[in-house]
């Protein structure tokens, strides 16, 4: 029954019995719309955990029960609000600078030079975060960008973007707790954060401008034309989260929007070994990384 | 030329035909130079076979496919002609049978592959000869493609290329047991990890076996004859036990839980010394394992060596786990919570502690809840607090254990002083579930601390304190609270009122009705579903029924159903509200009907089942059928529940052909788990559904989704085997000696599954 319709309980039951708890039905069905709305694969094996991300926003709207929560995402007035809220509740957020130093170290030692080879008549670089969350990636290659020398008066593109609203505003913001500089030296730190009252660190207005911040959910395959010509995708430890369909929709979207020979970045522990797309392996020094053909 | 897309709807048109030149046309497009349309034709051509597509020459196409398969100017070509044969399976083999006999060395190779990939009996019989060729390269290939035939009778076989003496075939035979994943090859296998040159390999196929012997295999050869520590095993016992696999969850859980077990058995003064060295291997496998070893160990000495594992992203996940096994060690737990923020962020400490069940791990997370810098950990620490307060409810008041209840109890009111917000409330409302191992001068200070300070959180944690400490006295104060200025203080009063105290009048809720919160209308609303049928209810209700908030309405239908469901007037009512315009007051009123529904009530949910535009509606309007005691109406809404275009109403369908008696319902749903297109959660329903029906064929079936690799139908086929696991324990074992080997491992995992 969806609508707690019991009228049979004890005269003392304790109320907490009561908390909302996610039936099988229900987890398939909300795993389904997450799935057809964002991409992001929630496996069979973790209905507890979604359970436990969504009963925040199930008690914070008052609901009785998942399913009921469930249907408010399918009819409510405020769905698309709702719906954002739940994929940034069901998503991973962790990022900090510098993360992955090897694919970095490829980036700025070896890309950049060769990009600033093959565009030099243009004079313009484009790249994008995809899956920026709270906008430590894409900071940290507005800084890499920047102490390379090499985009003086070039025209720099550099997006970043994310499915959920709420890490957009946090990284449009740009203020950062120590936990985003676990690998970032402090000299760095001190040349581009400014410590604020409360212990947080707010970024350089430098690079806070060079970054242009977004919302993009990578499962809609109509907008993708929104990016062109890049020369360099990082979309790194994202699509972790996505199944086999959604990642080759996903990296098909990708090879659209680069130029020939654009690079695509993934986290070190991803590959497209097994999705039959056409990028090739490129050894770089520092790291091995993916180029459109 | 044509533009992709245009090509690939080319392609789409030509899958349809099953024409001589069309299929001509699809063969050479295996041959185009871009690998979509490669790909896209390749299907189209399995699709034309499987369909048996009317006119079409199967034999002239699978000769066309072979010859493609051995082009060796055109790799592209020949991984779509691979892949085309691969997927019509079975139907191709008696062709490919013909080819291996008049093919030259390295077309054999490439078939034997393909062979391998349809599988079966017919595909072992066809390998074994060449299996035993005297030529290396088509033995090799021969022996790696009866790995992949998940068939057992292949096991023998490649046991007997392990008594060869070319050490390639061996090695093959070594990796394809593992593939094939028969339990069987066990002893064989542990036997090799002796061999230096085998060890390796050998204990990767144990881990891919990933069986019970498996396990106690590895783990007892954690050492060598002589003591050394061997990392390839530990790894191989680490990656069998913490990785993804096609598994049944319950079955990973006990490899995982038997892999700790019997290492920790297995452990000796030497091991951490071992296992630390081993974290400094720049070998990214081994020092996964060594990590993953130091958390199964449960020494708090490893909890500065895994923090330094958390910050590196190649191995979070593993360090991740290793915390959690870690934080059930009550020094350890205690080493991360004194550590610093930036070592171990309070997130990361909350993750591990959250499937503790320990008094300690509440404390941790009550405190992790006041320290919290950020909403996830703030959340984090309360699932974790509301976790703990399951465990104490399950745990009667009798069975705490009073000395570290206290304890904790002492703990917790110490910290409410200090607590704000939902923190506050969820220290207070677990608070109260110790309640019974407290003094009574404690009790009274909580109660006293949590009203000296008058916010609305103080006033809300004092109703949760006492909704669980002292029921009688929640009751008194929330009627006090009921006219509270805070909508959440007035909501938490309503839902304290409503469960704990006798059936209320209903008089005193309908005047909620009137709350500017909507929250506190659908609660009062809810409310009142546990009250008495009144006429002050009944028009109440009706009253609510045309309030704006479309929730309250929902609310009103659903209690309109609970209270007076078997009246005549309230039923048409709720019929009429199946054609309300709002999806939300039709799925409500589809469940209201349903317990005291007449035959009026039943049409008129039948044409929903069919006409409603909303899946959601359909899917409430099936399910009512479940309670239907008409057997033909029934069916008939099941068979058009199971044609919906949406999966949840078919899903429906298959709940409501459960509760069927009829033959024919039997026969649906074996159409249901049959049919390769249907959603995987409808299949697999419809298979737990057919399992008591007919166990032999849901035996085998279950046997057949277990070998899609799938892990929705593998979880399903799982339950459905669980059901038959006391009536028909004969059958199900003699299955396990026929059956794929990786079906016949979770099939002998539910025998002994006790």
């Amino acid at each position: 029954m969806n609508f707690d319709s019991s009228n049979q309980e004890p005269l003392i039951l304790s109320r907490d019995g009561a908390r909302p708890r996610m039936d099988e039905s229900t987890f398939l069905r909300l795993r389904d719309l997450i799935y057809q709305s964002s991409g992001l694969h929630v496996d069979s094996k973790s209905q507890s955990t979604l359970e436990r991300r969504l009963r925040p926003r199930v008690q914070a709207l008052h609901l009785g029960s998942f399913e009921q929560y469930y249907l408010y995402l399918q009819f409510d007035r405020e769905r698309r609000e709702e719906l954002q809220r739940a994929l940034d509740a069901v998503a991973v957020h962790e990022t900090y600078f510098f993360r992955e130093g090897r694919a970095l170290l490829a980036f700025s030692q070896e890309m950049l030079h060769e990009i600033a080879k093959r565009n030099r008549s243009a004079r313009t670089l484009r790249i994008w975060s995809a899956g920026c969350s709270t906008g430590e990636e894409a900071y940290t290659l507005a800084i890499l960008i920047l102490e390379s020398g090499l985009f003086d008066d070039w025209k720099i593109e550099l997006s970043a973007s994310d499915l959920s609203q709420r890490v957009i505003a946090l990284a449009r913001a740009g203020r950062y707790r120590q936990n985003s500089f676990r690998t970032m030296d402090d000299e760095r730190r001190a040349r581009y954060f400014t410590q604020q009252s409360d212990g947080s660190w707010l970024i350089d207005e430098r690079l806070r401008v060079m970054v242009n911040f977004g919302c993009f959910n990578l499962a809609d395959s109509r907008r993708y034309n929104i990016y062109s010509e890049l020369d360099v995708i990082f979309c790194r430890n994202v699509m972790l989260y996505f199944d086999a369909a959604a990642r080759r929709r996903t990296v098909t979207g990708f090879h659209q929007q680069l130029r020939e020979g654009g690079y695509l970045i993934l986290g070190a522990s991803e590959s497209l070994v097994t999705l039959n797309v056409p990028f090739r392996l490129s050894h770089l020094q520092n790291d091995l990384v993916y180029q459109k053909q | 030329m044509l533009s992709l897309e245009a090509t690939l709807d080319r392609v789409e048109r030509l899958s349809q035909s099953g024409a001589a030149a069309d299929v001509r046309a699809l063969v050479r497009l295996l041959g185009s130079e871009d690998w979509q349309t490669r790909r896209a034709a390749a299907e189209g051509i399995s699709s034309l076979v499987l369909t048996r597509a009317e006119g079409l020459n199967t034999d002239e196409l699978f000769r066309e496919l072979i010859t493609a398969v051995s082009d060796k100017t055109d790799a592209g070509r020949r991984a779509a002609a691979i892949a085309a044969l691969e997927g019509i399976g079975a139907p191709a083999l008696p062709a490919l049978a013909q080819s291996l006999r008049d093919s030259e060395a390295s077309s054999a190779i490439a078939l034997a592959g393909l062979i391998g990939q349809v599988g079966g009996e017919e595909a072992v019989t066809l390998l074994e000869p060449l299996a035993e060729s005297r030529d290396t390269n088509i033995a090799t290939s021969a022996i790696s493609a009866l790995g992949r035939t998940r068939h057992p009778a292949a096991t023998q076989l490649l046991l007997r290329a392990l008594e060869r003496e070319d050490e390639w075939l061996r090695f093959a035979a070594v990796g394809a047991l593992g593939e094939l994943g028969d339990a069987r090859a066990v002893p064989t296998l542990e036997k090799l990890l002796k061999e230096p040159l085998m060890e390796e390999a050998a204990a990767t196929a144990l881990e891919e076996i990933a069986s019970i012997e498996s396990v106690t295999a590895l783990a007892g050869n954690l050492r060598d004859e002589d003591g050394r520590f061997r990392p390839r095993v530990l790894a191989a016992l680490v990656s069998l036990s913490e990785d993804e696999r096609s598994l049944p969850s319950a079955v990973q859980e006990r490899l995982r839980y038997l892999a700790e077990h019997l290492f920790r058995q297995s452990a000796d003064d030497a091991t951490f010394g071992d296992l630390l060295r081993l974290t400094a291997t720049l070998d990214p496998q081994l020092k996964r394992a060594s990590i993953t070893a130091l958390g199964w160990m449960g020494d708090d000495r490893a909890v500065p060596v895994i923090a330094e594992a958390l910050a590196d992203p190649a191995f979070i996940k593993t360090a991740r786990r290793a915390l959690r096994n870690l934080s059930g060690n009550v020094h350890a737990l205690t080493r991360m919570l004194e550590m610093e923020a930036d070592l171990i962020p309070p997130l990361e400490i909350a993750t591990a502690i959250s499937g503790a069940k320990s008094y300690q791990a509440i404390e941790a997370a009550a405190r992790l809840s006041l320290e919290a810098a950020d909403a996830e950990t703030m959340e984090a620490a309360l699932a974790v607090l509301a976790a703990g307060r399951d465990q104490l409810r399950k745990a009667h008041a009798e069975l705490l254990d009073r000395e570290r209840a206290l304890k904790l109890a002492e703990s917790l009111s110490d910290l409410l002083s200090m607590a704000e917000g939902r923190a506050l409330v969820e220290i207070a409302e677990t608070l109260g579930l110790l309640a019974s191992a407290l003094p009574f001068a404690l009790m009274e200070r909580i109660a006293d601390t949590l009203s000296q300070v008058s916010t609305d959180d103080h006033l809300l944690a004092r109703l949760a304190f006492l909704d669980n400490a002292d029921p009688l006295r929640a009751v008194e104060e929330a009627a006090r609270a009921e006219r509270h200025k805070s909508a959440r203080v007035r909501l938490s009063a309503i839902e304290i009122l409503s469960w704990r105290s006798r059936p209320r009048d209903n008089a005193s809720l309908a005047l909620h009705l009137t709350d500017e919160a909507t929250g506190v209308r659908r609660a009062a609303m809810r409310a009142m579903r546990r009250g008495a049928p009144t006429p002050e209810a009944n028009r109440a209700i009706h009253a609510a029924l045309a309030d704006e908030d479309i929730w309250v309405r929902a609310e009103a239908i659903a209690t309109l159903g609970a209270l007076f469901g078997a009246d005549s007037e309230a039923r048409a009512r709720l019929r009429e509200a199946l054609g309300e315009p709002h999806p939300l007051v039709r799925v409500a009123a589809s469940e209201a009907l349903t317990e005291h529904a007449d035959s009026k009530d039943w049409r008129a949910l039948a044409q929903t089942v069919r006409r409603d535009s909303q899946p959601e509606a359909r899917r409430a309007a099936t399910l009512a059928f479940t309670r239907c005691p008409q057997p033909r109406t029934t069916l008939s809404v099941a068979r058009a529940a199971l044609k919906d275009e949406a999966w949840p109403v078919r899903r429906a369908g298959v709940q409501v052909l459960s509760t069927c008696l009829e033959a024919s319902a039997h026969k649906l749903l074996l159409e249901v788990v049959s049919d390769e297109d249907e959603h995987e959660t409808v299949r697999g329903a419809a298979l737990r559904a057919f399992a008591p029906l007919d166990a032999p064929r849901a035996v085998s079936l279950s046997c057949d989704l277990i070998s899609t690799g799938d892990a929705a139908l593998i979880e399903d086929a799982y339950a459905a085997l669980k059901s038959l696991e006391r009536t028909h324990a004969e059958l199900m074992e003699e299955t396990a000696h026929t059956c794929a080997p990786r079906a016949a491992s979770i099939i002998k995992a539910v025998m002994s599954d006790k």
